[in-house]
């Protein structure tokens, strides 16, 4: 079995705990707890694969979560449908460090269960498309997607 | 109206009115409101239990900050309170630490003695490492449980030995972790070296070992010694060397056997030398050495301790007039008890022997001795006793006293026999006797003062030598006022001095000058012999005629007889001659004219 670094990636609360937490023990929390550094899961996804997930924080500090990306085999991108903002925490990111766009990756765009308040427009999707072109309306709370983006992203790797 | 209606109700509703009057002045007042619910609150909270048990949570719902405020405002009465449980538990935890710290001395007084610690030894002798880390590295105690090789790039587990049932997390989740922590430590501290290398876990140590490609994390139960992290060190960059493609490689790095074999060996458990001893059984050779020692030392003690009482023993045994009749060793003094006959005298007794006697007549023969020597008070005297048999020998004067002591020595107890087999002494002279029968010589005279004999007067040395040594038996002698006269010297003198001189009717000046010297040497003479006579005898050169010189010898003889004459000898000690010319010569000869003497002793 061979065990892949998984990087989320995304600004603070957009939900990526959260999507860890779901995907990796089928949980959801109401409650909001910050991520001091980095969290670690992991998942067997079948028998040859392991996804080693790390839940990295501290994207608003430049350059502080640069060590955590080092060796990862694929990137989650996560942004908040919610908060549009979001997502321009992840071009800062691909701008700090290019060499992300070579690796494959997903993108959640997450909290898709609290559709009042979703604030998307077609524009980010072009955004999006730039970093990835594998997005997933996701929600942690519901689980909708979740599974299938991690899934596609096993995919992807192998 | 209104009033009829007031009396109506009055009528109705007095009784109830003053019921509601009542119930509303219990409420009022709190103290008698608190009387009366107090009497139904326990009931009531039991009902309520009963009936919800939410509310019985409710109640017994423990707010931690009320704890924190109550201990602030009142900290002494809180460790009152505590100080009944964490007494006892301190106790508990100081007993288990001097326990364990008795243990440890008890096995480093163990090791100190025993076969391997004398093999340590010799090891550190060998080796020159010092005895103590040697000491240290096979007693102390370390188990290296978890050992995870992580490519340091990435954070992903390589490989992982150990038992992984003890781990809570995933191993790959666990590697990861520990990487993103050393990520963060070298972050948080901005060190450009190599970051977090050692983190404790409880009980538990995790060591972080580096190296260029992959890092090896050691979880460690216990105390490890740096020579294990040098193990681990040297591992690690033997990974490198051997395995570099491998750990390039992310394909080969789970289940590769060779790398797992490489870091199975980091398991070790280093045991303490007690669990060796538990699995061969104890080991008695310590102890068995500790008991030869004490068993020497005790055979030792008790033969020395057999020597000495054998010798006190016979030591008072040969003692004659004390009869042993116990002995015993009490707190390092040995005690003797017995009979002891009031003249025996103890010689160079032992310094730790006491002798505790009780009076007793011995009638052992050498006390008997011992008595009758008292009773003769005589050096010269041989006393024996045999089987009470007493016999004396010797010289005695046999003086009166001596039959009172020879009765007195047959009234001695154990005197069976007595044997007088002295020889009598003569009585001794007394000097007044000796003098009687030996005057003194001379002019002698002896005067006894104490037990000096002090002599004075006149005497010839032989005459005082001689007599000095006949009276030395009755004393010392002092002989330092006596005038000693030569009279052998003055006897020749005179009779080799004659008086030349031819004058015949008076003796020149010269002349009288010698005769007076002769006159002197003869007086002194006469002080020891008054009847000394002296014989002058005259004659001449015979020159002349023979008539004339006889005439002239017989003149001069004259002139020297009337001189000693009127000087004190009496004539009768004055002997005179003339030797008589037969012939005549015709030389003068000076020296054959004058008066010749001789002293007649």
């Amino acid at each position: 079995m061979k065990s892949k670094k998984i990087c989320m990636i995304g600004r603070f609360a957009v939900g990526k705990t959260s999507l860890v937490d779901r995907y990796v023990k089928n949980q959801f929390s109401e409650k909001y707890q910050t991520t001091v550094g980095v969290s670690i899961s992991t998942k067997i996804i079948d028998v040859t694969t392991k996804f080693v997930i790390w839940d990295i924080a501290g994207f608003e500090q430049k350059n502080h979560y640069k060590p955590y990306l080092r060796g990862a085999h694929a990137i989650i991108y996560v942004v908040d449908a919610t908060e549009p903002e979001s997502l321009q925490t992840l071009d800062q990111i691909i701008q700090d460090s290019p060499e992300l766009k070579a690796l494959p990756a997903v993108c959640f765009i997450n909290k898709a269960d609290l559709v009042d308040n979703i604030m998307w427009q077609d524009q980010f999707n072009t955004k999006i498309n730039q970093l990835t072109k594998h997005s997933y309306w996701t929600s942690a709370k519901t689980g909708d997607n979740v599974e299938a983006g991690f899934v596609a992203l096993s995919h992807l790797i192998s | 109206m209104s009033n009829d209606r007031e009396q109506l109700k009055a009528l109705l509703l007095s009784e109830e009115i003053a019921q509601l009057k009542a119930l509303q002045e219990l409420l009022q007042n709190k103290q008698k409101f608190s009387e009366k619910v107090s009497e139904v609150l326990d009931p009531a909270t039991d009902l309520a239990f009963k009936a919800n048990p939410a509310f019985e949570k409710k109640l017994s719902k423990i707010d931690p900050q009320s704890y924190v405020e109550a201990i602030k405002a009142n900290k002494q009465t809180f460790i009152d309170a505590l100080l009944p449980i964490i007494g006892p538990m301190i106790r508990k935890s100081v007993t288990s630490s001097i326990r364990r710290f008795v243990a440890d001395v008890n096995r480093a007084v163990e090791m100190g003695v025993s076969a391997k610690a004398l093999k340590w030894r010799w090891l550190a002798f060998r080796t020159g490492v010092p005895f103590t880390e040697i000491v240290f590295n096979n007693t102390i105690e370390y188990q290296v449980q978890q050992v995870f090789l992580i490519d340091n790039h990435s954070g992903l587990l390589i490989t992982h030995v150990g038992q992984e049932e003890l781990l809570h997390q995933d191993k790959d989740a666990i590697s990861s972790m520990l990487t993103a922590i050393q990520d963060f430590v070298k972050d948080s501290m901005g060190s450009d070296g190599e970051g977090l290398s050692a983190a404790e876990l409880g009980d538990d140590l995790l060591w972080l070992i580096h190296g260029s490609k992959a890092n090896i994390a050691a979880v460690i139960k216990g105390a490890p010694t740096q020579r294990l992290n040098d193990a681990i060190t040297t591992t690690l960059e033997h990974i490198h060397i051997e395995f570099n493609q491998q750990l390039a490689e992310p394909n080969d790095w789970n289940n590769n056997v060779e790398l797992k074999t490489e870091l199975e060996k980091l398991l070790v458990t280093k045991t303490q030398s007690e669990d060796e001893e538990q699995q061969q059984g104890i080991n008695f050779w310590p102890w068995l050495l500790v008991v030869c020692g004490l068993l020497a030392w005790w055979g030792w003690s008790a033969y020395q301790h057999k020597v000495t009482l054998n010798k006190i023993t016979n030591q008072l045994n040969q003692t004659a007039g004390f009869m042993l009749t116990g002995l015993e060793y009490d707190g390092g003094q040995f005690i003797a008890t017995g009979l002891k006959d009031p003249s025996v005298e103890f010689k160079n007794l032992a310094d730790n022997l006491t002798v505790n006697s009780t009076p007793f007549l011995s009638l052992a023969d050498d006390i008997i001795v011992k008595r009758v020597k008292n009773i003769l008070n005589d050096e010269q005297l041989e006393v024996t006793s045999i089987d009470n048999q007493v016999t004396i020998q010797g010289r005695s004067a046999k003086d009166p006293a001596w039959q009172q002591k020879i009765t007195l020595i047959q009234q001695l107890p154990g005197v069976a026999q007595l044997h007088d087999a002295t020889q009598k002494i003569p009585p001794k002279a007394t000097l007044a006797d000796y003098l009687a029968n030996n005057p003194p010589p001379d002019k002698l005279v002896v005067k006894p003062i104490n037990d000096t004999l002090f002599i004075s007067g006149l005497a010839s040395q032989e005459n005082l030598t001689a007599f000095n040594r006949s009276i030395e038996q009755f004393g010392k002698v002092d002989a330092s006022q006596v005038e000693i006269i030569n009279r052998k010297e003055l006897t020749q003198y005179i009779n080799r001095s004659p008086l030349n001189f031819s004058q015949t009717r008076q003796i020149n000046e010269t002349g009288l000058k010698h005769l007076s010297t002769i006159l002197s040497a003869l007086n002194k003479i006469r002080r020891l012999n008054t009847n000394t006579s002296i014989k002058l005898t005259a004659q001449s050169d015979c020159q002349g005629s023979i008539e004339q010189s006889n005439t002239n010898n017989q003149a001069r003889l004259n002139l020297v007889q009337i001189y000693l004459v009127d000087n004190g000898i009496p004539s009768k000690h004055i002997q005179t001659a003339v030797i008589a010319c037969t012939s005549t010569t015709n030389e003068v000869d000076a020296d054959k004219i004058g008066v010749w003497f001789e002293v007649l002793l």
